[in-house]
């Protein structure tokens, strides 16, 4: 992982509401940062592995997505694809600060390069 | 403005001194009259008299929105009734005050107009468009993700939809609130709209995506609506909201993925499959972490944004062409 996706990943925490954020770069494992004790790291590496399939599937079915947001009750997942095969979650409380900086912190990620 | 001359009589010295002078106070007890004062000096505001002979409040009000687009009115009555409300509001009134009968009546009334003589104009273009659906001013408020208080009136309803960051929030329209009072006021076929600063709503009643609102609006208009002949097998005729153009498809299916409703979809099988699949995928989702329910997926893409929603009942499937962009099928 380079220095600025460490520092990506890091940056995700200083909105509060992030529960927690992921990434995975292709032919490696992911790496899970928590932030919030509910949210154990393996349930959200299989979440990781559950968006994966999910961004195929989305491919599959002729949509080419850049980035894709489940919303629930309590909490948003948004998923960004990267043209590199990169895939990073970010996880954030419903109406909280990291929710409304979701777009920002996606743009960011899609800007490292 | 009003023709019981004794009224005007009596309030114009009262509204000259509560205003310690601030006021300059023409008086006419016509219309005639009081175009030719507009004619001849600057007004800020005019109040009118709902209930005149000749031309009635209401036209006059129609007359004065024409031709002084930026002066402010209010209209004044002593038989206020929501219809006689209604017709002002969408006339282009601002205020609808009942003519008070005591000296604390009239100086509540004092201050609502000074207060509304006061309002600064917000920056930004004032002016008429033609045509426009309120579909289109709620799409470039959502789109633009601005927070406003729509306020629109026609002939027999008055209602407000409040907007916040591009979210629909609240809607209301005469005893009509949340979804029902939105689809009320898109029901609309003509009447008249502003877009007021945002406060905060006394309720929140909608929820869900600007999308699904406004499509379900228009299928609910579109089943209430007299039928038209059936166009030609394999043709659909597109629905009114579609003319700005920025929906690209549209499904609505069962929950079991029988489809009830679409348009331009280029593959509805393809879609209620994806669909299905969303909808597994949430659950999946939904067990692994602890967020509650599910909502919806929005699936931004590089031409176009699609939001998925799966629910016991229904699967929904929307795709909006994005900003300069000419989508692909």
């Amino acid at each position: 992982m380079t220095p600025a996706l460490d520092q990506w990943l890091s940056s995700c925490a200083r909105s509060s509401g992030t529960l927690g954020c992921a990434m995975q770069l292709p032919g490696q494992a992911p790496v899970i940062r928590i932030f919030n004790d509910r949210f154990p790291p393996a349930s959200l590496a299989e979440a990781m592995a559950c968006l994966a399939e999910s961004a195929q599937l989305i491919y599959g079915h002729g949509l080419l997505p850049r980035w894709f947001t489940w919303h629930f009750e309590l909490g948003q997942l948004r998923a960004v694809l990267r043209a590199d095969g990169a895939l990073f979650l970010i996880l954030a409380q419903a109406d909280s600060t990291a929710e409304r900086t979701l777009e920002v912190l996606t743009q960011e990620l899609l800007d490292l390069g | 403005m009003d023709d019981e001359k004794y009224f005007l009589e009596i309030i114009r010295p009262l509204f000259s001194d509560w205003s310690q002078n601030r006021w300059q106070i023409e008086v006419a007890t016509s219309p005639d009259q009081a175009l030719e004062i507009l004619k001849t000096r600057p007004i800020d505001l005019i109040v009118v008299d709902v209930n005149m002979p000749v031309l009635d409040g209401g036209q006059f009000l129609t007359l004065l929105t024409r031709r002084y687009p930026a002066l402010k009115k209010a209209a004044l009555t002593a038989l206020a009734t929501e219809e006689k409300r209604s017709t002002c509001l969408a006339n282009g009134a601002e205020l609808f005050i009942e003519k008070p009968g005591t000296l604390e009546g009239l100086k509540s009334a004092f201050a609502m107009l000074d207060e509304l003589v006061s309002w600064k104009t917000q920056p930004g273009f004032q002016g008429m468009l033609r045509r426009v659906g309120l579909q289109d001013v709620i799409q470039m408020e959502c789109l633009g993700r601005n927070s406003s208080i729509l306020e629109v009136n026609d002939q027999t309803v008055s209602g407000r939809i409040y907007i916040q960051d591009g979210r629909l929030l609240h809607a209301v329209a005469g005893s009509l609130t949340g979804e029902t009072a939105f689809q009320k006021l898109l029901s609309l076929p003509s009447g008249a709209f502003q877009l007021q600063p945002f406060a905060a709503p006394p309720a929140r009643t909608l929820d869900g995506p600007w999308e699904f609102l406004l499509l379900e609006a228009a299928r609910v208009h579109d089943e209430s609506a007299p039928k038209s002949p059936e166009p030609a097998l394999g043709q659909e005729s597109p629905p009114e909201n579609r003319r700005a153009g920025r929906l690209i498809e549209t499904l609505i299916c069962s929950g079991q993925g029988s489809p009830l409703y679409q348009w331009q979809c280029p593959d509805a099988a393809n879609r209620v499959e994806l669909l299905q699949a969303i909808s597994h995928s949430a659950r999946r989702l939904g067990q692994l972490l602890p967020l509650g329910n599910f909502n919806r997926v929005e699936i931004q893409c590089q031409d176009s944004r699609a939001v998925a929603r799966t629910a016991p009942d229904r699967l929904i499937f929307v795709r909006v062409a994005a900003e300069n962009s000419t989508p692909s099928p």
